[in-house]
C-alpha cells in the first residue's frame, strides 16, 4: 500500500493540489483531503463502470466491439469526409490533448470549441469588451476581506473553494479567516453558500443587470429612485455600500447565475465596470468560477495556438472567430455541423434539446474515459485514460495558474490516453487528404 | 406596481417572466387537476457532482438530476407529495421528474433542478447569437403525473432524442 501525496485533483476549477491518494496493488482504495466529488472521481477508474474496448455502431444501429485501429481509422474517415465538423469538449482533459485537438480541427477544416460555450463563454465575450481585472486565488486568500459570490454556489459546485481560497482560508493578512471577512452572496435562492453570507441579496432571476446598475449608481454617489430594485430593497444595496467603506480588498466571484441568465454576456459586462467603479473606493478584482479543471487551460491553449480562446473555425483554411456562428451550440442548433468529435466533455449531459436532436442525426465520435449520456448518440466510442489519474500533463486552474497533474495508477490494458488517440487520428487523416 | 415594471423590463421573446399562478383545469379523466406555471432554474448540487464523477449511468447521478426542487407551498397548490412524479413541460420539450421539497429555500413560483440531461429537455436553446442558450429562468408548466421516470441518463437521452430519427 502506498500513499501518494501532493496529488492534484482533476475535477473542478479549484484544482486542489493537496490531495493524497491511497494506492494498493495498482488500484485506488481511498483519498484524503479531497471533497466528495474529487474523491468520487479518483474512485471511479477502479470502482466504477467504464468501457474497456472501442465500439462502433453496425448497420442495425447496435454498438459492437472493435479494435482500436478500426475505430481510429473510421473516425478519421468521418472527419476527413465531413464539410464542417465540430470538435467539441476539451475541458476535462489535458493541455497536451487540447493541442492535438486544435491540430486535428485545422487539418479537417472544422470548428474547435470547448465547454465554455455553455458555461463562461459569455464571461470571455464580456472580458474581450471590457477587460479582465483578475488576480490569483493565492492573492484572494491572503488579501481579500470582502468576498462577493454572485450567481454561484461554491458549497455545491466548488466545495473546497471557500476553505482554500476565500471565506475560511487563513491568509497572510487575514489570519482570522472568516472573522476578518465580510461575505456577500447574490442569488435568488437561499443556497447553502447564501446561508453563510453576512448580506444575502435575492433578486428576481435574470435581473442582475438592474442590481449591478443600482450598485454602480450608489458607488458614483447617485441614489436610485426606486425603493425596491429587482425585488431587492434599496437598504440592502446600501448595506453593501457600507461594507465597501469598511474593507480594503474586494473579490467578486461569479458564475452561471450571470452567464446563463437572460442578458448573458451583458450581465458580466456591467459587472466588470462595477469592479472599475469599486476601485475608486478600494482594491477590487473579479474571478469567474470556472467549472472544469482545465476549461481555462483550453481557452489558454487555443489562444496560444490560434489567437482565439474558443469557437475557432478553420473552415476557411485559417482560424476565424465568430461566437454565435462558430459556437458549438449554434453549429448544432442551426444544423451546420455535419459530424462531431467529442473529447473530454459530455454534450448528452450538458447540451439543450435542439442541439442534441441534431447530434442524433450526425456521425459522432466519443472519446471519453467513462460511460456517459453522449453514448446513445455516438457512432464510435473510444474509451481513454483518465487525465490526472492515469496519465500526467498540464492543466490550468480557474485563475489561469498552470499546474501539473500526476499519474497515480496505470490505465487498464489496451486503453490509450486521448493525446495518443488523437495523434493516431491525425496520422490517419494525413494519409487520406 | 414595481413588480410589474421589473417583469416588463426583463421580458424576452421566449423566456418571459410573468405573474406566476397555479391554474385549475378539468382532467379528461374527470376530477379537478392543477398545474403550476413556474420559473425553472438550473444549477449545481454536490450530489449531482458526485453522481457525475461516479458514473452518469449510475443511481447517484439519476437521483440527483431527476429531482425537481420545489417550494412546499407550490407542491400543495398542485397536490404533489415528496418523491411523486411530475411532468415538466413547455414549447421546448417535456420530461418526467421527481418533485421534492427544496433543500435550499426558494420563493414560490420558482423551481430548481440540478443541471443535467433531465433539465436540458426543457431549457430554451436559442442563443441570440451569443453561443449560450437560456439555461436559467425558463418558463415551464408542472403537473402531477403517474408516468415512470427514466432509468438513467442514457435511457432518457435515447428515448428523448433517438426515437425521433
Amino acid at each position: 500500500m502506498e500513499v501518494i501525496k501532493d496529488v492534484v485533483c482533476p475535477f473542478c476549477g479549484c484544482v486542489c493540489d493537496d490531495g493524497e491518494v491511497i494506492v494498493d496493488g495498482g488500484h485506488i482504495t481511498g483519498t484524503k483531503n479531497l471533497c466528495r466529488i474529487g474523491h468520487a472521481k479518483f474512485m471511479h477508474p477502479t470502482h466504477g463502470q467504464r468501457h474497456l474496448t472501442p465500439m462502433m455502431r453496425d448497420d442495425k444501429g447496435e454498438l459492437k466491439k472493435v479494435d482500436i485501429d478500426t475505430a481510429i481509422e473510421e473516425s478519421a474517415r468521418i472527419l476527413a469526409e465531413a464539410s464542417w465538423p465540430l470538435l467539441y469538449g476539451w475541458s476535462a482533459t489535458l493541455c497536451e490533448t487540447q493541442q492535438k485537438g486544435i491540430e486535428l480541427a485545422e487539418l479537417v477544416g472544422g470548428v474547435f470549441d470547448n465547454t465554455a460555450t455553455v458555461c463562461h463563454a459569455p464571461s470571455i465575450l464580456a472580458v474581450q469588451n471590457r477587460g479582465y481585472p483578475v488576480c490569483t486565488l493565492d492573492e484572494t486568500k491572503n488579501y481579500a476581506d470582502l468576498i462577493i459570490y454572485w450567481g454561484c454556489n461554491p458549497m455545491h459546485a466548488h466545495p473546497r473553494h471557500a476553505s482554500r481560497y476565500s471565506i475560511y482560508a487563513r491568509g497572510f493578512f487575514r489570519e482570522r479567516g472568516k472573522r476578518d471577512r465580510t461575505i456577500v452572496v447574490v442569488d435568488p435562492r437561499k443556497t447553502d453558500t447564501a446561508k453563510m453570507a453576512d448580506i444575502h441579496i435575492q433578486p428576481y432571476p435574470g435581473t442582475d443587470y438592474l442590481i449591478v446598475s443600482a450598485l454602480r449608481m450608489i458607488l458614483n454617489g447617485v441614489e436610485p429612485q426606486q425603493d425596491v430594485i429587482a425585488g431587492v430593497p434599496k437598504e440592502t444595496l446600501y448595506e453593501v455600500f457600507d461594507a465597501i467603506g469598511r474593507h480594503q480588498f474586494a473579490m467578486l466571484f461569479f458564475g452561471m447565475g450571470l452567464t446563463q441568465s437572460p442578458g448573458k454576456y451583458m450581465n458580466i459586462d456591467p459587472a466588470i465596470t462595477l469592479i472599475s467603479d469599486l476601485n475608486k473606493h478600494m482594491k477590487a478584482v473579479l474571478q469567474p468560477m470556472r467549472g472544469h479543471y482545465n476549461v481555462a487551460g483550453c481557452n489558454i491553449t487555443a489562444a496560444y495556438e490560434t489567437g482565439y480562446p474558443l469557437a475557432v473555425d478553420f473552415s476557411k483554411g485559417y482560424p476565424t472567430y465568430n461566437p454565435g456562428e462558430s459556437s458549438a451550440t449554434d453549429m448544432l442548433i442551426k444544423e451546420h455541423a455535419d459530424a462531431m468529435l467529442v473529447c473530454g466533455a459530455d454534450p448528452g449531459h450538458s447540451f439543450p434539446n435542439k442541439a442534441l436532436e441534431h447530434v442524433a442525426n450526425i456521425p459522432v465520435i466519443n472519446i471519453n474515459p467513462a460511460i456517459n449520456p453522449t453514448d446513445p448518440l455516438s457512432d464510435i466510442i473510444i474509451p481513454c485514460a483518465f487525465g490526472g489519474i492515469e496519465y500526467e500533463g498540464t492543466c490550468y486552474r480557474m485563475d489561469c495558474v498552470a499546474i501539473r497533474v500526476k499519474k497515480v495508477i496505470d490505465a487498464p490494458e489496451g486503453i490509450l490516453n486521448d493525446t495518443e488517440i488523437l495523434e493516431r487520428m491525425i496520422k490517419n487523416i494525413k494519409k487520406m487528404i | 406596481m414595481e413588480n410589474f415594471i421589473y417583469y416588463w423590463c426583463v421580458t424576452y421573446t421566449q423566456c418571459s417572466i410573468y405573474t406566476i399562478s397555479a391554474i385549475n383545469y378539468n382532467s379528461p379523466h374527470g376530477g379537478n387537476m392543477k398545474k403550476l406555471e413556474a420559473l425553472f432554474l438550473t444549477g449545481r448540487t454536490v450530489w449531482q457532482g458526485e453522481g457525475m464523477e461516479s458514473g452518469k449511468e449510475g443511481e447517484l447521478y439519476t437521483k440527483a438530476c431527476c429531482m425537481l426542487e420545489m417550494n412546499p407551498e407550490d407542491m400543495k397548490k398542485i397536490h404533489v407529495n415528496e418523491n411523486e412524479s411530475v411532468l415538466v413541460y413547455n414549447d421546448y420539450g417535456k420530461v418526467v421528474m421527481k418533485a421534492v421539497k427544496a433543500k435550499e429555500e426558494l420563493p414560490e413560483g420558482m423551481v430548481y433542478a440540478a443541471y443535467g440531461s433531465w433539465a436540458n429537455v426543457v431549457v430554451c436553446p436559442d442563443t441570440n447569437s451569443t453561443g449560450m442558450p437560456y439555461l436559467k429562468a425558463i418558463k415551464v408548466t408542472i403537473k402531477p403525473v403517474t408516468q415512470e421516470l427514466a432509468n438513467n441518463s442514457l435511457d432518457l437521452v435515447e428515448k428523448t432524442y433517438m426515437s425521433k430519427i
